[in-house]
């Protein structure tokens, strides 16, 4: 009967209701200032919710708290990812960055452009393409029909406007969503790294220092060796497992 | 009051008398190995029955007792203070920590006491020999450095010491040189150096004298191959002696795994964390003291001191006080470490403080190994006084420059992901009402064409119908009337011209124009333009009406535009 009552309990905890309740417990943590509790409930709500962009947030400011500040990076950067124009985080980047007594190293992946651009999701731009679409039809099948209304230019002249921002849109969303999921990066969360300028890691490269971005463009799952380019676009070979993927 | 005066000095006076006899218990050394020889000496100034209590059940005292005196002056007073010395060796056979003592010193009907003495009896380590040469073998003694560990990682102890072997019975060294440590790394000597006991063993088939000398603890702080240079010494047998040079020994240190805890401390061996909090309860405002104790084996001398992380409320003031209380044995620094941080409370209310962390590597498991001290739930009483004077503060605070938000979001935001650019969903959604208009146009164009043709059909149903009515004028009309007749052939021609050009408005077209279609279709245009002339001729009062063929011409017209359609 216990188990049975339990087996019920368990399956009106729905998904948000759980990242929600876990979230909270988070926080709680961490206001507690318990927090090696609370990173550990954040790194299993972010692993479950990628999309909780909150729960990233303040899995950065835990490490922020434990001196992790190679991985703060790597959470904070992971908010950007998730929200390209967060201000907090960026702030939050910038003294992590202090702490490591390096605060001129960091650049915003995006121009300040592609940011204000991509703060919106790649889905909500295609879907403003498809509201252009059916604003464009609507106006053009409206031309057809009424042939001698006095508005006419205006019409055909939103009707091209909207033709226009469809397309526009629909290229943004593209770009968007090739920010969202083609673009990789990875942060080094160790205090030093070692990297190697040909791929049989023959030939020592420089070591590659805590909060380190990387630009991966080809990973190699068999030998775990990433292909990677840093901020200088100078190409090395690192260990798979030296650099956290944002 | 004179007997209270009485009393007091007469207090007084035992208490100086009390004083002035003192009976002392040393051991050394105070850390060795189990089998290790001890020496216990007891000095007093008063000669009597010695009696050492809570000696350990495995102690085993050998033979070896020295008695003896010794004169102290105290050159500011003058006085000679006679002292009394005993010493005994032995061993003991179980590891632990000991408490040795008080040791009694009875004289007359009198005893008197010393303090007691701890001591740590480590557990035997086994350590093994440095390479010897077929040569060393051959000599009559020869040398090797050993240790306990060929491999070690970055910060791990290492016990060293001289092993000498003889083919004779040594009596005594001489000449004796260290082996030598490259850097500036500071050996630990452990064990009675002065106490050279010499065994039978067996090394490589071959039985020797051989005995221990020089053994030191070292904390190696390179990493890599580590050199250790040979030691020197003449070993004799009374008046005989025989110079002895060892071998070197080189000690590989691996540099401990990368990524270590944000709590890492830098210890390498096995320790645990214990936290103190004198007072639990307290006032706001007050400060108390946090003990954060490290206790264990390994390199506590090099452990830094651990980052203290406390909850808001809570305000450590300045560097903690280090209080170190470890031995060095032959398993490394054995004992613990104080840190005593002075930390200010400056909330109110139950207030609880989470477990401190550290982390250590542990050379034998070749990992980092967390612990974690116990939560403290600390009360704290109000103090009216300190939270105005706080809530002053943090007003003036909020109008400086704030250095770091570590403010975390309370509420859980998500952002919206997924592919919808290139889906079938977003292709449906923009191409369905993009085709749609383009359907509309293209049904709209062939409604459009559809109706002209209804329209132009209508048109060209009334000019056949003017056109046949025009015809049948023509037909009927009087021979006698030549003016009528070319109006109507004329009218005739328009109309015909009108309905062979269905796609142009209604017009008048020229007489070039009516013969050119009239040429195109393979009529008469000839014959036409005849009577056209003859009809303009008559119009303009050339004459040329008197012998025309009226009913040829009619006969020609009427051909000739039936024909036109070809």
């Amino acid at each position: 009967m216990k188990s049975f009552v339990n087996i019920l309990f368990l399956l009106s905890i729905t998904f948000h209701s759980w990242t929600q309740a876990s979230f909270e417990e988070g926080n709680k943590a961490y206001l507690d200032a318990k927090y090696d509790d609370a990173l550990s409930i954040y790194e299993k709500v972010v692993e479950i919710d990628q999309t909780n962009v909150s729960a990233m947030y303040n899995l950065g400011m835990t490490h922020i708290q434990l001196k992790n500040y190679g991985d703060a990076i790597w959470a904070f950067e992971s908010v950007l990812k998730l929200n390209p124009s967060d201000k907090q985080a960026e702030e939050q980047i910038f003294y992590a960055y202090t702490e490591l007594g390096a605060i001129n190293e960091w650049q915003h992946i995006l121009g300040p452009f592609e940011k204000a651009l991509f703060s919106i999701s790649s889905k909500s731009w295609a879907l403003f393409s498809v509201i252009f679409s059916v604003l464009f039809s609507a106006l053009f099948i409206l031309n057809l029909v009424k042939k001698n209304l006095i508005q006419q230019k205006y019409i055909l002249l939103f009707c091209s406007s909207f033709l226009m921002l469809m397309i526009l849109t629909g290229f943004i969303s593209y770009k968007a969503q090739t920010f969202e999921t083609g673009s990789k990066y990875a942060i080094v969360t160790s205090s030093k790294i070692d990297s190697f300028l040909n791929e049989k890691l023959t030939s020592k490269g420089p070591e590659l220092t805590i909060g380190n971005r990387l630009q991966i463009l080809r990973e190699d799952t068999a030998s775990k060796i990433l292909e990677v380019i840093d901020v200088n676009d100078n190409l090395y070979f690192v260990h798979l497992e030296d650099i956290k993927a944002i | 009051m004179k007997i209270l005066l009485t009393y007091l000095f007469t207090a007084f006076a035992l208490l100086v008398y009390g004083q002035k006899e003192k009976v002392e218990l040393s051991i050394s050394p105070d850390a060795f190995e189990i089998g290790e020889v001890f020496t216990i000496t007891v000095t007093s100034t008063v000669q009597g029955n010695l009696e050492i209590e809570n000696l350990p059940s495995s102690y085993v005292q050998d033979y070896s007792i020295s008695q003896g005196s010794t004169q102290e002056v105290d050159y500011n007073s003058g006085v000679v203070t006679t002292l009394y010395y005993t010493s005994y060796s032995g061993i003991i056979t179980k590891s632990g920590d000991y408490t040795i003592g008080p040791a009694w010193v009875k004289a007359g009907n009198k005893s008197y006491s010393s303090d007691k003495v701890d001591v740590k009896v480590s557990r035997k380590v086994s350590m093994n020999s440095g390479s010897v040469t077929a040569q060393q073998l051959n000599d009559p003694a020869f040398g090797v450095i050993e240790c306990n560990k060929r491999e070690i990682f970055e910060g791990e102890p290492l016990l060293l010491s001289a092993k000498i072997y003889s083919y004779y019975d040594p009596s005594h060294i001489s000449s004796y040189q260290s082996y030598h440590l490259n850097g500036t790394i500071i050996k630990n000597p452990i064990g009675n150096s002065s106490n050279i006991k010499v065994v039978d063993e067996r090394f490589k088939g071959k039985k020797l004298k051989a005995f221990d000398y020089d053994k030191n603890v070292i904390f190696p702080d390179v990493v890599g191959n580590f050199q250790i240079d040979p030691f020197k010494l003449n070993l004799h047998q009374g008046y005989k002696s025989f110079p002895i040079t060892s071998s070197g020994l080189v000690i590989k240190v691996k540099p401990l795994p990368a990524n270590p805890p944000n709590d890492f401390i830098g210890g390498a061996g096995s320790f645990n964390v214990e936290r103190l909090i004198e007072d639990t309860a307290i006032a706001q405002g007050e400060v108390f003291k946090l003990i954060l104790t490290i206790e264990g084996t390994g390199n506590l001398q090099n452990l830094e001191v651990p980052d203290l992380i406390l909850p808001k409320g809570f305000v450590v003031y300045g560097d903690p006080t280090v209080n170190e209380n470890f031995v060095i044995t032959a398993n490394g620094a054995d004992g613990s470490v104080d840190y005593e941080y002075n930390i200010q409370a400056t909330n109110f209310g139950k207030q609880s403080i989470p477990g401190t962390s550290v982390s250590y590597f542990d050379p034998d498991k070749e990992k980092y190994i967390r612990v974690l001290s116990d939560e403290v739930e600390i009360s704290i009483e109000k103090d009216k006084k300190f939270q105005e004077q706080l809530e002053k503060q943090n007003l003036n605070s909020e109008t400086e420059m704030i250095v770091h938000n570590a403010d975390i979001r309370q509420k859980a935001e998500h952002v919206e992901r997924g592919s919808l650019f290139g889906s079938a969903v977003y292709w449906t959604g923009v191409g369905i009402p993009v085709t749609a208009a383009l359907f509309f146009l293209f049904f709209t164009r062939i409604k459009k064409r559809s109706e002209e043709d209804i329209r132009v059909k209508s048109i060209q149903k009334g000019r056949r119908e003017e056109l046949e009515l025009c015809l049948k004028d023509l037909n009927d009309a009087s021979t006698s009337d030549i003016s009528g007749f070319f109006t109507k052939v004329e009218d005739a021609l328009q109309l015909a011209m009108v309905y062979y050009h269905p796609d142009q408005e209604d017009r008048r077209y020229s007489k070039s124009e009516i013969l050119d279609k009239l040429n195109s279709s393979g009529s008469n245009a000839d014959r036409i333009g005849e009577i056209l002339n003859t009809s303009e001729n008559l119009r303009y009062g050339f004459g040329g009406g008197e012998s025309l063929d009226i009913d040829s011409m009619r006969r020609d017209v009427i051909e000739s535009i039936r024909s036109m359609n070809k």
